[in-house]
């Protein structure tokens, strides 16, 4: 088989799943998919609780797991104000940093001209570190969610935009030509081969901001906030709320790893062929 | 060009008259094409072979349209052409379909790109999908077919966009030898039925030989017509015409040429 594939669905997955004389493989890889992950965790944080409490430490040094857990359940309202704010902002930038890029990457598969004026411009400011223009924008936008949004569509737009223009780009030569033969115009060429491939390419990008737009949100907010999951770890901290910042922390990593996870799944209903196809090669390999 | 030539090229379905094509490379200039002549008449079926890097599949690229004729001129239909991009049905040695599309939706593309409506390119799509050995197959994805399937339903594609010439380029190439041998069948049987030219590029002399009415043997680059073999075998053809004669004195023919073409030009001609 020569599908033409994408880098991405290069990837071999353990599947055994079609092997009846190998009923225990799809258990096995469940256990190492899940169990073992799961074990470690539990592991780490029944060390962390053991050391707390044999050591004495005290909790505004280092709070015990079940601390954490505790501040979490007493200020749930608490947590969950400004979760909200937090996820606003991500949000609001993601779809933001989506838009702008998805237009700016077609713009520069279609021109070389733009692409030469704004590509080289895209990667030198990708050198200037987001915590140098994060204040500059309280003077410029002021306080409130607007400075955090930019600073979320600042850090999310680059590898959205870089993703999806290699993704139009990497359609070969030969179906470029298939299409003109057929007597397609550029923008048939555009919409029925050049996008479609561009698609599983977006997903990678969209993977990586999901959890970065978390990231440029909490900075957004340490610079200057009065609200979100950054401002409470950077406002609990001098009032040794240790336990506090560390829910806050928890929070912000379930934030990551649940848009991470929503983005995989978007891609999975929106790609079924590339899924497919996945499987379907998988399977002949392990035959 | 004579009033001769300037008729002939007229009646043909397909004439090309001098073209000579250059590529620039690396700051020098490599001759692809050098003087090429022929002619294809309406329903024949051509063959072109030659050694690699001859121009073959320039000159299929200059017919498509992909590429401009150069100096030289390129006639179809009895018109001078200058880039018939979407004049004419091209299928490469890769089946090019897409795969986030199923057989079905692959092979309307072409009526698609027309702005024929989807259904009534689907219902035109099945009532040739039998033919194309493609029945119960519509709805499958492109990955789930064989090598052999998957190059039939790029067929259906070029033939359902209605051009009557057909551009072959080595298409059967990466294909198994039994899968070649019925595919070649298949092709025979589906060009005398549908009445389309074609041209064919290939690197084996035996299927330019067991298919065409006329084979073009090209020389080493810069690529002209070296040998033209008119193949007067009856038709139908039965796949054992191969080991008789006069096949096989057509076959030691064209391979003597090859030989003696690899043989002069071992160096690359540059200019």
């Amino acid at each position: 088989m020569e599908v033409v594939r994408k880098p991405s669905t290069q990837k071999k997955e353990g599947s055994a799943a079609a092997k009846p004389w190998a009923a225990s493989r799809p258990a096995l890889r469940l256990l190492q998919m899940w169990a073992l992950p799961v074990l470690g965790l539990a592991l780490l944080v029944g060390v962390w609780q053991a050391t707390v409490t044999f050591f004495s430490i005290p909790a505004w040094k280092l709070p015990a797991p079940s601390a954490i857990v505790n501040e979490l359940m007493v200020s749930r309202a608490l947590f969950f104000k400004h979760t909200w704010v937090t996820l606003s902002e991500a949000l609001y930038g993601l779809a933001l940093a989506f838009l702008f890029s998805v237009v700016v990457a077609a713009a520069m598969a279609f021109s070389r001209t733009f692409q030469r004026t704004v590509y080289p411009l895209l990667i030198a400011s990708q050198t200037i570190p987001i915590i140098v223009v994060a204040p500059l924008l309280l003077i410029w936008v002021g306080y409130g969610l607007a400075p955090k949004i930019i600073v979320v569509v600042l850090v999310t737009f680059f590898p959205l935009v870089v993703n999806t223009m290699d993704g139009l780009r990497s359609v070969e030569p030969d179906m470029m030509n298939m299409m003109r033969t057929l007597g397609a115009r550029r923008w048939q060429i555009f919409t029925k081969v050049q996008a479609p491939t561009a698609l599983p390419y977006l997903f990678s990008g969209a993977k990586i901001a999901a959890t970065f737009s978390i990231i440029g949100a909490i900075i957004g907010e340490w610079v200057g906030a009065s609200a979100g999951l950054g401002y409470l770890t950077r406002s609990s901290v001098p009032l040794f709320l240790t336990a506090r910042s560390f829910g806050a922390v928890v929070i912000l990593a379930l934030l990551g790893i649940g848009l991470f996870l929503i983005v995989a799944l978007v891609e999975r209903l929106a790609l079924p062929w590339q899924y497919n196809a996945r499987r379907a090669k998988a399977l002949e390999e392990d035959w | 060009m004579s009033a001769a030539t300037q008729q002939q090229s007229a009646s043909s379905k397909i004439a090309l008259n001098g073209i000579r094509k250059d590529f620039a490379y690396k700051g020098r200039v490599l001759p692809v094409l050098d003087g090429v002549d022929f002619a294809v008449q309406e329903g024949e079926f051509v063959s072109i072979v030659g050694p690699s890097g001859c121009g073959k599949s320039t000159l299929l690229n200059i017919i498509a349209g992909l590429e401009d004729p150069g100096q030289g001129t390129l006639w179809l239909n009895g018109q001078e052409a200058r880039r018939p991009l979407g004049q004419v049905g091209y299928m490469h040695q890769k089946d090019l379909l897409l795969p986030w599309r199923t057989v079905l939706d692959n092979t309307i593309l072409g009526l698609e790109v027309q702005g024929v409506p989807k259904g009534q390119a689907r219902a035109r799509a099945l009532e040739l999908a039998e033919r194309f050995g493609l029945k119960g197959f519509e709805k499958e994805y492109p990955y789930a077919l064989s090598g052999g399937m998957r190059q039939r339903a790029a067929f259906l594609r070029s033939v359902l966009t209605g051009k009557d010439i057909l551009l072959l380029d080595e298409p059967f190439g990466a294909l198994d030898a039994l899968t070649r041998s019925q595919m070649q069948e298949w092709l025979v049987g589906l060009w005398t039925a549908f009445k389309k030219t074609i041209v064919l590029v290939t690197h084996d002399v035996e299927e330019a030989l067991f298919l065409s009415d006329r084979v073009y043997l090209f020389s080493a680059r810069p690529g002209h017509v070296k040998l033209t073999l008119s193949v007067d075998l009856p038709r139908p053809r039965s796949l054992d015409v191969v080991t008789r004669e006069p096949f096989i004195s057509y076959k030691a023919q064209l391979l003597a040429a090859l030989r003696q073409e690899g043989q002069d030009n071992r160096e690359e001609v540059w200019r």
